[in-house]
Order: structure tokens, then C-alpha cells, then sequence
């Protein structure tokens, strides 16, 4: 083991890996930062270039694309309020606030720092503990995914800003969207009024790039003025840099995120979206003064960003050990092993143990390649924004619809785009919070997957299935309301404090 | 004043251009790339077969081919975008027979594949392989069926995809020997492999390329394979057809196909590069690593087998829904 | 709402209703009316080999989460009395007014001409439209755009990315 580790390290030094890595690090941001292209697009799309090369320079390439695809989805996150890929949904929740605010390029510095951070030590976790963590991956099933996504679920709910109850009510609007369509388990069409175009249900991305950006455009020609940022932003200073005590200041977040995200990580189903999610509701837990997340708050975007880019490392393990694709892009991962003629699996590490120690140390050395790529691209993005604005919001409506159409090439996802483009504004109008009804619209199906699975597992004897022929679930379902509980009571007690404050000083502008 | 005059004349500019590239002749087929609809996901056994032959094909064709991923609703999205389309050879669909032909079978369709789609070439087909985790007391597919009859319920069958690939010869092998079977729904191969690892399915029906590592591990079991030949990497496992379950239309076969009404010598010209294709080294080698055989077959060889498909499963969903 | 500054003391219920109030009233009744949705518009799944093949029926989890959206309703709608938020559609001013609703109505043209006049072309009338709007008076950046960023757009999407955007009249 040891040796073939060393002979590994050997291999991954080559200039050809670290050239091949680069390109793919770069393709992979600036497609993930195209609005509509997902991280499993730019692979889908860059993967047949991965067959004609050695297995050392292919894959690493390809795992490039990954992590620069993750990372590049938060530029247009940050910049223009259209999320790049799904991961840096929780990124729109604070990054166009700093960017209005004119710290746009402070939020992409900490959210690369973050993304680095996180990706980099969850790959010396990968490396270090790859047993444990395919132990873990095998116990998550359908119910112990099932209490992970009603923990999360229950922990996302606390945090929404402004009224409580408002926030409740968009959490559970957004279920009752991801339910229109058929349903997931047996097909059948709900809500569809037999509407053919409705039946594979609300796209995701156009809803997003919908309520995300298209009330940002609209806001912007409120006014009258001739910049997309804030008139009272000194336009020299947008290209401030991130001080260090700022990214001090998010250190914690920044680990705790990496944290949520390498656990969340290591169990196959849930994902980068989740973890950004989740990452971002622990942090505004956490934090003295949670009132300021949701309004341009450098802590909101590390949380996300550090959380998401922590999945990366973990999730390869299930792959790498079982020859198990967890989601997609380790799906296309998995086509360029095999038709490089390494098949993952348990023999893998015996057969080819090298190779796979190189890979890993490849994916190691790519993040500081990531960081220096990332740095040199963020000056040319952040200048964007200073666009004036008659020119800024077209080219920015172009990229949302493009972005739209091109996941699946149908006419009518321009439709939802456009509607809840308008929805989304009424909400903006109104103080109700989108981020809530996204954040259920995309965990409510995994929710009600894993919930029906375990239902048919336990063939009628839920509770015995739950607590006594599964251990690990039984474990999770007690820490599930232990752990709610105590969140949503600490949530609602600094709530309480808040509304005391704010009447005292303010006589109660805000809810 | 100014400004609308020239932005009008760019528009006419705009509109002439595009006026001009009217009709084409078939002589110059393809002169533009051509679009590949595939209705399933990204990272697929279909993404990935699609990504090995349109990164070769261009050399036959002169014109590369565009995959256009367009999942959704069980393959209809896909599918009814295929159908819509332009009749002009540049958009064809790469999709699977139970999409095809099972899928009108049991649900109310917007469309009807048999009448508006027509084969061009049949790439491969994906044999079902039944397996499950080593540890249980059946060691043989007989065994498992009996243990499975003697305990209803109590057999457990990992599935993906209603009426797909890997639900269909499953539930056929059961309803055929009577077995009153759990079903639980995975998404994709992966998660209900991982499912029979983990030992919380009793089988799962998956494609041997996710299975065999297992199976030289003695980790999973194997109790059949779906194909009329056993597999060369385990040579001890019965096919179906052995065990007394007729396999032709439970194999998955991955078709490309177009709209009915394209011009017969377009199609013929696409054919013409696919077979060019199967004497390509690149992508023989390619589709050897993949682990997919290259059991081709042309359009109207493949038409033939639609007219059984449909009859076959037409009495199979007859017999299990009891309708 | 706001403008209205009276002793709270005397505020009759009609001085209380705000939009809040409004809003929740509204989704009482679409939580009411998609409860009563429920057996028409989610199919129950059909038999297999005699019985369901899921234990859990698709109806369960909608049904659930409109009961919980009632519920929710009815805690904002005693809730809103005391709810002080502006409503900002009254600040945006009439000229503003009109901008969002052209641009909004220039977005909905927008996407029902993608597809029938194709990617470039009902961009470039967008583009032209809007940065006209906006108060673009330099001819060589509006021709610079409109021509430009679809054409550049298309061509990276479709030849580089090797995805396809509607060529319409174009090509």
C-alpha cells in the first residue's frame, strides 16, 4: 500500500498532468460559469476529448473540469444573480447584494479561497480515511437518507430572513412545486391538467435562473440611472480586493462548511446542493448577527462556496472503491475510467494502485493550480459589471434565456423562466423570501424518493425497519428532532432578541 | 433618425441572409451537424455510448453530430421533441426499446412511435443480468424464484426505471413464476447496485459492466444473464433462454432513430457512415473498453424486430396488470 | 397603506388589512382549492400483478403539504395584522412602472419568438429594442451588441459547446 502510494506521488509529477489539469480546470469554469451549463454538461461535453488521452492525463483533466466547474457556476452567482449550476444556488442568496454593493470582487476572492479550502481538505480526507468512508457510503441507504434530508429540511427552514411564517409558507409552496409533474416513485402525473409539457415537471434551472435573475433586471430599471450597481459605489473601488481580516473573520465558517460538506459528501444521494444549503443555514445558526445574511454578507458566500467544493473529494469515494456512481458527474467519471480501460471497483486499488494514488494526488495538486487560475480570472470577471447598464441587461437577458433552453432544448422552460421571473419580483415587492422555496423545490423529490423506498423496504413495519433492523437509521431518527429541536429553539431565541433590540432602537421598523 | 435607419437596415441585412439558405438537395447531405436527441440523463449507459460514436463518426459523415440530452418524464420529452421535429435528416434520436415500445403500451402518449419514428441502425444492445449480494441461502435463479414463492413479499427487487431496462425482465422472470416480489424503485444503475451491496435489495437487474468487478470479488452473485450467449468474463452463469425464459425482447436494445418522413436516401447515407463505422479500430477499441458489445443491425432489419416488440409486450403488460 | 398615520388607538379592522393580509387570504383559498384538487389531479397508480407496487400512495405528500400550507395561512393571516412591512410596489414611482412592465413585456416577446425566429435574430430585436430603451444612443455599441453577443453567443454555444440553440429564419 505504502509503496504503491509513493510510486503514485511519483507518478502525478509531470508537467503534461499539471498542463492538462490547467486547461481542464479553466474549460471547467468558464463553462460552469455559463448560465445553464451544469457541471455534468461541461463533462458530458468535454469527455470524449478524456478517450484519447493516457489514463494520468485524462482523468485528471476531466477532474479539472469538476472542480473549475463547481467553483465557475459562482461567478455568474455572484456578478448577475443566475446561478452557473445548481451548487451555487446558496451562492445568489449574498453574492448580487456585494456585488450592488460593490464588493463584487471581494465576493468571488473569498468564495475561490473558500471553494480551495474546502476542496483541498476534503481531498487529504479522502486520502486519508478512503476506507472508512466507502464503509459509511454503503450503510446510507433510502432511510438514513431519508432523515438526512428531513434534517436538513428542518435546519434550512430556520433560517429564511425576515417574517418567520413567511419564510414557512414559500418553504412549503416550493414542495408543492417540485410536486407538480409526474410523481417520482410510480410515475403517476399530479397537478399536470393534462398538459403534456408539464408532465416531467417544473425545470429547475429556468425557475432559478427565473426567480434569481429576472427580478434582478427588473429592479435595475426601477431607476433611472445608467450603472446595474448602486449609485452611491465608487466605481474605482469595485475592483477592491478581499482584506485578510475579512477571510479570518469566515475561517470558522469556512471549516465548519467543509465539514458539513465532506459528511454530507460521503453519503451517495445528497450532493453539492444540499451541502451549499445546509453549510449556509449552520452559518447564520452560528452567527451573532444573523440578521445581516441575505443582504450582502461575505460569511453567507464562503459558507456556501466552502461547503460545496467540500462534496467533491468524498463523493469520488463510492466510485473509486465500489465502481458506484453516486450522481452524474461521477457517472461520467466512471465512462472515462472504463474506456480507459480502468474499471473501478474493488480491484482497482489492488490492480492499479499507482495509478489510482497518482489520480488522487493529482486532484490534490490541481486545487493549487485552482487557486491561481481562479485569482487570475476574477479581475477580468469582475470588471463586467461596470458594463453601463443599457448594455449590461440585454446581454444579461440573453445569457438567461440561452442558459434556459439549452439544458433541454424546449421552448416551453422560456415560459417558466419568464413566469416565475415575474413571480419572483412580486416576492422581491412583497418581502417574501425565494431562497426557501428553491431550497424545498430541490430537496422535497429526494425527500419523497427516499421516503417512499423506505416505506416499501419495511413492507408495513416502519418502526421495526427504522430503529431495530437499522441500526445507523435508528441513530439518525433519534439525533433528527434532538438536533431540530435544538436549532429551531435557538433560531427562535435570537429571533426573540433581535425583535427586543430593534423595537428598542428603531421602534420596530422590521418584523 | 439616424440610428433607426441603420438598425432597419441590418434587420433586412439579418432577414435576407437568412432567407437564402432555403432548401436543401439530398446530393449534399449532411452539410450541417447533425442533432442527436438522447431523452435520458447525462452520465448514462446512452450518454456515454453516444459520446464514443459521435466523437468517431464525424470522419465518416463529414459533419459532426450534436448530442442534445433532453431527459424527462420517463424518455416522453425527448421522444415528442423527436417526433416534432423537422423531417430533414439533421435531427435524429438515440433512444431504447422500451421507450419505443413498451412505454405507448402502458401510458397515454401525446405520440405514436411506431407510425412517426423510423429505424436508422440498432448501435448495441445492454444484456440484463440478475444478481444480488453472495451471502443469501438461493444460489441458483430457481432457487431464488421458489424462496421467493414460498415467502410472498418477502423477495426483495431492486428496480430502475418503471418499465425500463432494468424493471421489465425482472418482473417478467417473476410473473412468470408466480412471484409475489417487493419492488423498490432505484434511480439508475449505481444506486441499486449499491443497494445490492449493501444487501438491502435481494437482486437488482443491471448491465454486466456495473456488476462483473463485484463478481470476481465473490462479493455479488450472478443468476442469470439476459443474452442468448454467456459472458466471456463468467462463463459459469446460465443465460435466460437456459433457464427456460425467452430473452428477445427484454434485452435493451440502443437505437438511433429518425421521424418517419425523412427522404430514404438520407437515412440511407447515415446508414452508409454507421457501417463504415463498425470497421473503425478507434471506436471498436472505445466500445470494447466500455464493456458494450457492437451487435449492429440495420434499419429494416430493426423494423422487423419493432413489429414483434410490440406485439410481445403488448401481452406482457396484458399479463401483469391484468388488463 | 403607510401614508395613513392614525392613533393606533382608533384604528377600525379596515385600517389593519395590509398586503399581508391580502396575500394570505389568497392562499387560504388556493390551499383550500388545491386540497379539493387532489382526487382529480393526482392519478392513483395503477395495479400490478394485483396489487400497488409503491406502499405509499403519490397523494400522501401533496396531501400533506397543503394541509401544512392551510395551516401556515391561517398563523399568517392572524399574524398579518401585525406584520409592518411596506409594500414596495407603491415606492417604484409611474415611470418606473412603466420600464419594468416593458421590459417585462419585451422579455415575455422575447420567449415566444426564441424559438420560431430562431437564437440570433430574436436576440438582435431584444438587444436593439432594450439598449434603445435604456437610453443607448451610441450607433456603433448598439450595432456592436446586437450583432455581436448573439452571433459570438451562438457561435460558442453551438460550435464550441456543441449544444443547440433554434437557428429559426437564420442558417
Amino acid at each position: 500500500m505504502w509503496e504503491s502510494f509513493l510510486h503514485g506521488v511519483m507518478l502525478s509529477f509531470g508537467w503534461k498532468i499539471f498542463a492538462m489539469m490547467s486547461l481542464g480546470l479553466l474549460l471547467g469554469m468558464l463553462v460552469g460559469a455559463l448560465p445553464g451549463f451544469t457541471t455534468v454538461m461541461a463533462m458530458a461535453i468535454l469527455l470524449p476529448i478524456s478517450f484519447f488521452l493516457h489514463p494520468l492525463i485524462g482523468i485528471p483533466f476531466l477532474i479539472g473540469v469538476y472542480k473549475g466547474g463547481i467553483y465557475g457556476g459562482s461567478i455568474p452567482a455572484i456578478l448577475i444573480s443566475i446561478p452557473g449550476t445548481g451548487a451555487s444556488v446558496a451562492t445568489t442568496f449574498d453574492g448580487p447584494a456585494l456585488t450592488k454593493k460593490g464588493q463584487g470582487r471581494k465576493a468571488m476572492e473569498m468564495a475561490l479561497y473558500a471553494s480551495v479550502f474546502g476542496d483541498f481538505s476534503s481531498d487529504i480526507l479522502t486520502l486519508l480515511l478512503i476506507g472508512p468512508i466507502a464503509l459509511i457510503a454503503l450503510r446510507v441507504g433510502p432511510p438514513e437518507l431519508t432523515a438526512i434530508v428531513l434534517l436538513s429540511l428542518i435546519i434550512i427552514s430556520a433560517t429564511g430572513s425576515g417574517s418567520l411564517v413567511k419564510g414557512l409558507i414559500m418553504g412549503t409552496v416550493g414542495l408543492l412545486l417540485s410536486m407538480i409533474g409526474q410523481d417520482p416513485l410510480g410515475f403517476m402525473q399530479r397537478f399536470t391538467f393534462n398538459i403534456f409539457a408539464i408532465k416531467a415537471g417544473i425545470p429547475l434551472l429556468p425557475m432559478l435562473i427565473g426567480v434569481f435573475a429576472i427580478p434582478e433586471i427588473l429592479m435595475a430599471v426601477e431607476k433611472e440611472t445608467a450603472s446595474y450597481i448602486s449609485e452611491k459605489v465608487d466605481l474605482s473601488k469595485v475592483g477592491e480586493r478581499l482584506r485578510f481580516s475579512e477571510f479570518r473573520r469566515c475561517f470558522r465558517t469556512i471549516l465548519r462548511s467543509t465539514g458539513i460538506g465532506s459528511v454530507l459528501g460521503a453519503c451517495p444521494g445528497v450532493g453539492q446542493v444540499v451541502a451549499a444549503f445546509v453549510g449556509y443555514a449552520a452559518a447564520v445558526n452560528a452567527s451573532d448577527h444573523p440578521e445581516t445574511f441575505g443582504k450582502g454578507e461575505l460569511e453567507g458566500v464562503a459558507a456556501a462556496e466552502a461547503a460545496n467544493n467540500a462534496v467533491n473529494g468524498p463523493t469520488l469515494v463510492p466510485l473509486l472503491t465500489l465502481g458506484i456512481p453516486g450522481d452524474n458527474i461521477t457517472a461520467i467519471l466512471l465512462g472515462a475510467f472504463i474506456a480507459q480501460g480502468l474499471r473501478p471497483g474493488p480491484q482497482l486499488f489492488s490492480e492499479q494502485g499507482p495509478l489510482i494514488f497518482a489520480i488522487i494526488m493529482a486532484m490534490i495538486f490541481a486545487n493549487v493550480l485552482f487557486l491561481i487560475i481562479g485569482y487570475a480570472a476574477i479581475p477580468v470577471f469582475s470588471r463586467i459589471i461596470t458594463i453601463r447598464k443599457s448594455v449590461l441587461l440585454p446581454l444579461i437577458t440573453i445569457f438567461a434565456f440561452a442558459g434556459s433552453y439549452v439544458y433541454r432544448s424546449d421552448p416551453f422552460d422560456l415560459i417558466v423562466l419568464v413566469v416565475f421571473g415575474g413571480f419572483g419580483y412580486a416576492c422581491r415587492k412583497l418581502h417574501f423570501d425565494v431562497s426557501p422555496m428553491v431550497m424545498a423545490f430541490i430537496l422535497g423529490p429526494i425527500l419523497e424518493y427516499s421516503f417512499g423506498q423506505t416505506v416499501n423496504l419495511a413492507r408495513g413495519d416502519m418502526l421495526h425497519y427504522l430503529f431495530v433492523a437499522r441500526p445507523v437509521s435508528g441513530v439518525l431518527f433519534t439525533i433528527v428532532p434532538i438536533l431540530s429541536g435544538w436549532f429551531w429553539w435557538k433560531t427562535l431565541r435570537k429571533r426573540r432578541e433581535k425583535s427586543r433590540d430593534s423595537i428598542v432602537v428603531k421602534g420596530g421598523e422590521n418584523s | 433618425m439616424k440610428t433607426k435607419h441603420i438598425l432597419f437596415s441590418l434587420l433586412v441585412v439579418l432577414l435576407a441572409v437568412s432567407l437564402t439558405g432555403g432548401p436543401v438537395m439530398a446530393a449534399d447531405y449532411p452539410e450541417k451537424p447533425i442533432t442527436l436527441i438522447i431523452p435520458l440523463g447525462a452520465g448514462g449507459s446512452h450518454d456515454l455510448n453516444a459520446r464514443v460514436f459521435t466523437s468517431v463518426i464525424p470522419t465518416y459523415l463529414g459533419q459532426p453530430m450534436v448530442i442534445k440530452l433532453m431527459p424527462g418524464a420517463g424518455g416522453q420529452t425527448g421522444t415528442a421533441a423527436a417526433v416534432r421535429a423537422k423531417a430533414d435528416g439533421y435531427t435524429l434520436i438515440f433512444t431504447h426499446n422500451f421507450i419505443d415500445q413498451l412505454q405507448p403500451q402502458v401510458e397515454k402518449l401525446p405520440y405514436d412511435t411506431t407510425k412517426e419514428l423510423i429505424s436508422v441502425w440498432r448501435l448495441n444492445y445492454g444484456p440484463p443480468c440478475f444478481y444480488g449480494l453472495a451471502d443469501r441461502p438461493y444460489k441458483t435463479l430457481a432457487e431464488m424464484l421458489d424462496y421467493g414463492k414460498k415467502n410472498p413479499g418477502k423477495l426483495i427487487f431492486g428496480t430502475t426505471g418503471q418499465w425500463g431496462a432494468g424493471m421489465t425482465p425482472g418482473a417478467v422472470v417473476l410473473t412468470r413464476a408466480g412471484v409475489e416480489a417487493t419492488y423498490i424503485p432505484y434511480q439508475g444503475g449505481g444506486p441499486a447496485l449499491q443497494a445490492a451491496l449493501a444487501g438491502d435489495v435481494d437482486f437488482t437487474v443491471g448491465f454486466p459492466a456495473q456488476g462483473l468487478p463485484h463478481y470476481k470479488t465473490g462479493k455479488l452473485r450472478f443468476y442469470a444473464v439476459g443474452a442468448e450467449k454467456r459472458l466471456k468474463e463468467a462463463p459459469d452463469v446460465p443465460t435466460l433462454p437456459e433457464l427456460g425464459y425467452p430473452v428477445g425482447s427484454l434485452l435493451m436494445s440502443r437505437i438511433i432513430m429518425a421521424p418517419r418522413e425523412t427522404p430514404p436516401e438520407r437515412i440511407k447515407i447515415l446508414q452508409d457512415a454507421f457501417r463504415k463505422l463498425y470497421q473503425d479500430k478507434t471506436f471498436l477499441n472505445l466500445m470494447n473498453s466500455l464493456g458494450e458489445n457492437v451487435e449492429f443491425m440495420d434499419g429494416p432489419d430493426y423494423e422487423k424486430v419493432r413489429v414483434e416488440q410490440k406485439e410481445e409486450y403488448a401481452n406482457l403488460v396484458k399479463k401483469i396488470t391484468g388488463k | 397603506m403607510d401614508e395613513i398615520k392614525t392613533d393606533p388607538g382608533l384604528q377600525t379592522w379596515k385600517d389593519k388589512i395590509n398586503f399581508n393580509t391580502v396575500a394570505a387570504i389568497c392562499l387560504t383559498v388556493f390551499s383550500i382549492a388545491a386540497f379539493l384538487l387532489i382526487p382529480y389531479q393526482i392519478e392513483e397508480p395503477k395495479l400490478f400483478m394485483g396489487r400497488s407496487l409503491m406502499y405509499m400512495t403519490p397523494s400522501l405528500f401533496p396531501r400533506l403539504s397543503i394541509i401544512g400550507l392551510f395551516i401556515l395561512s391561517i398563523w399568517y393571516l392572524t399574524h398579518s395584522f401585525e406584520i409592518k412591512e411596506k409594500n414596495l410596489f407603491r415606492e417604484i414611482g409611474k415611470n418606473g412602472y412603466i420600464r419594468v412592465l416593458v421590459t417585462f413585456g419585451v422579455t415575455v416577446g422575447y420567449a415566444l419568438l426564441f424559438e420560431p425566429l430562431g437564437f440570433v435574430l430574436s436576440s438582435a430585436l431584444m438587444v436593439a429594442i432594450l439598449t434603445i430603451y435604456y437610453g443607448n444612443r451610441n450607433i456603433f455599441i448598439i450595432v456592436l451588441v446586437l450583432a455581436g453577443a448573439p452571433l459570438g453567443i451562438y457561435f460558442i454555444f453551438t460550435h464550441v459547446l456543441k449544444v443547440s440553440l433554434p437557428e429559426g429564419l437564420l442558417f
